[in-house]
């Protein structure tokens, strides 16, 4: 029992770790690269306003040069984020649209969205056909007249 | 006159921009006819979404429409302020582009660059955004990258008269007036009476020595506006070209009848009457030039070695003399210029009493004036007071300007006063000073032998 503990415990650590950047809060000193954050934060399909998260955390501690080296990171991500699959993905996933995609490379993410939104409804609906025709067979199951 | 013609000509071509075509005369220091440049335009603020590249997203019509009307009252800077509140990326590349232009309309123009260059970034084939920023770099004085922006705009398909009008200058000024021949041309093919690029095409064709397609542009403008003086002033530049000094001083009597004002264009417009012997012209327009402008005394002393190489010392002193009523106004070193200028005439007219009192007069006012010196101790020796003049060459000696001619005029004096010796340690001073003086061992040798036979025959 205990070394399940362990286990779970260390996963929960690494899980933490890895989320460092993503998370919205950062190490305030040097060691931070904004750059980093800010493509992370886009990767991410989190807004770009997230910064003024970091900002707050940081206050007077927040780098100089952090806010453009931020943005210069988001700009990046953001390119690589707004794609078909990026939008596909997140519909399909049943996730909301966060809008952040800037308007001239918006289109593809977009399509991506709505075709599997699309076809995320259709899924559903199937599925609660599906349903409704399981639910429908169990209950003529139940008052079909037992054989004699 | 053939080789002042050559001058001229030569002069013109050698002017390196096209805002000003220069020539000289052997005699004189390189004039300029002035005419209007060349130039370039600010860009007109023409507003936020005239964009035919970028878009504004469906999620800003609104804000959009709030700050257009809020650009339509003046009021930039608060659109400006408002557009800094987003973070650039949440914005269209319209929007950014107004940003921009905002930027540049009151004169930010580092924010404006990095806002164009952000939008470029985002949206590589805007047109827009590479003539607004070629027209930045020519503020910013950078013609090169200028350059660079307009031609990228062309090439991406802008059909703008202003960039191909700029395009125009630039290549005038970075490459030689062919490359700017077609740019200039196709800015005129889209705005024909723009009084730009006319006076850019004709500059450039000048410039690139297409004399028969200049005149026919300049005979069709100037048919089109006869009273429009600065095409007097391009048909006199074409004129001199062509080897033709009356025509030339005719197209520019014309222009300064049409009212061109320009300082230079009258003072060549009276060197031109002197050449072409017109001397009663010349002293008139040398008298409006002296009576309307600041007296500017390279050419005061131009005007007057000109008249006086001519003998026309009667012309000389109607100058003169129309400057007596204002000289307590000039500062010391022109009331000098002037009283010598006097005392020359003076001279000259064979009035020796007036003379003196006027090179009195220039050396009160400036004791260092050592053309003055140097002159009135020549007037002194003429007269026989050579203890005088010899001090005259003494205070002379001691200006750098005037040490060499010094030494030379007290040489001189010793020669007529037959004092070999002295004029013999002068010359060696000279020599000394001065080795590069032409034939100066010469003269060194000949009072060594003057010298020598003295001493050879006080032995006998």
């Amino acid at each position: 029992m205990n070394k399940k503990l362990y286990i779970f415990a260390f996963i929960n650590i690494f899980i933490l770790l890895g989320c460092k950047t993503t998370a919205e809060s950062v190490a305030c000193d040097t060691s931070t690269n904004w750059f980093e954050v800010g493509e992370q934060t886009a990767l991410n399909g989190k807004h770009v306003r997230t910064f003024e998260k970091f900002k707050n955390q940081c206050g007077d501690t927040l780098p100089s040069t952090a806010k453009s080296n931020y943005l210069d990171g988001y700009t990046k991500g953001i390119a690589n984020y707004c794609t078909y699959k990026s939008g596909f993905d997140l519909a399909m996933n049943g996730l909301e649209n966060p809008n952040i995609c800037p308007f001239e490379i918006r289109r593809e993410f977009e399509k991506g969205y709505q075709t599997a939104k699309i076809a995320r409804n259709e899924k559903l609906k199937r599925a609660e056909h599906a349903e409704r025709e399981r639910a429908r067979r169990l209950s003529q199951q139940a008052n079909a007249p037992k054989k004699q | 006159m053939k080789n002042l013609k050559q001058i001229i000509i030569a002069a013109l071509l050698s002017q390196s921009l096209c805002s000003t075509v220069a020539f000289a005369s052997s005699s004189y220091d390189q004039f300029k006819i002035e005419v209007a440049s060349p130039t370039f335009v600010l860009p007109q603020f023409t507003g936020p979404y005239t964009e035919k590249e970028a878009n504004i997203a469906p999620e800003e019509l609104e804000t959009a429409e709030r700050l257009k009307a809020l650009l339509e009252q003046g009021k930039k800077q608060q659109v400006l302020k408002e557009l800094e509140e987003f973070y650039e990326i949440e914005l269209s590349v319209a929007m950014i582009m107004l940003k921009a232009q905002l930027y540049f309309a009151l004169e930010e123009y580092e924010k404006a660059e990095q806002a164009y260059k952000l939008s470029l970034q985002r949206s590589p084939q805007l047109v827009r955004a590479y003539s607004d920023l070629g027209q930045l770099y020519l503020i910013k004085d950078e013609p090169i990258k200028a350059r660079e922006h307009f031609a990228k705009a062309v090439s991406l398909g802008a059909q703008d008269a202003v960039i191909y009008g700029q395009l125009g200058y630039l290549n005038l000024t970075l490459h030689g007036p062919y490359s700017a021949i077609s740019a200039y041309q196709k800015a005129l093919t889209i705005e024909p009476s723009q009084e730009q690029w006319q006076q850019g095409l004709f500059i450039a064709l000048t410039k690139g020595g297409m004399f028969q397609a200049a005149q026919s542009l300049l005979t069709d403008l100037i048919s089109k506006s006869p009273n429009n003086n600065k095409l007097w002033l391009n048909q006199a530049i074409l004129n001199l070209e062509l080897d033709n000094n009356r025509a030339a001083l005719s197209s520019l009597e014309m222009a300064i009848l049409l009212g061109d004002t320009s300082e230079n264009n009258l003072k060549i417009a009276a060197q031109l009457h002197m050449q072409l012997d017109s001397f009663d012209r010349a002293v008139e327009l040398i008298s409006t030039h002296i009576n309307n402008y600041e007296l500017e005394l390279d050419s005061l002393n131009e005007y007057l070695a000109w008249l006086g190489q001519r003998g026309l010392w009667q012309q000389s002193k109607k100058i003169i003399a129309s400057l007596d009523n204002k000289i307590s106004t000039f500062n010391d070193e022109k009331q000098s210029i002037i009283y010598l200028h006097k005392a020359i005439l003076n001279r000259e007219l064979s009035r020796p009493e007036q003379a003196e009192q006027d090179f009195k007069l220039s050396l009160k006012v400036n004791p260092n004036h050592a053309k003055a010196l140097l002159e009135y101790a020549d007037f002194l020796i003429a007269r026989k007071h050579f203890t005088h003049a010899e001090t005259l060459f003494l205070r002379a000696e001691a200006i750098p300007l005037s040490t060499k001619p010094a030494l030379l005029g007290r040489a001189q004096l010793y020669v007529d006063l037959q004092n070999y010796q002295a004029a013999l340690k002068i010359m060696k001073r000279v020599a000394d000073r001065f080795p590069d003086t032409s034939g100066i061992d010469k003269q060194i040798s000949l009072l060594e032998n003057i010298l020598l036979t003295q001493e050879q025959q006080r032995d006998i």
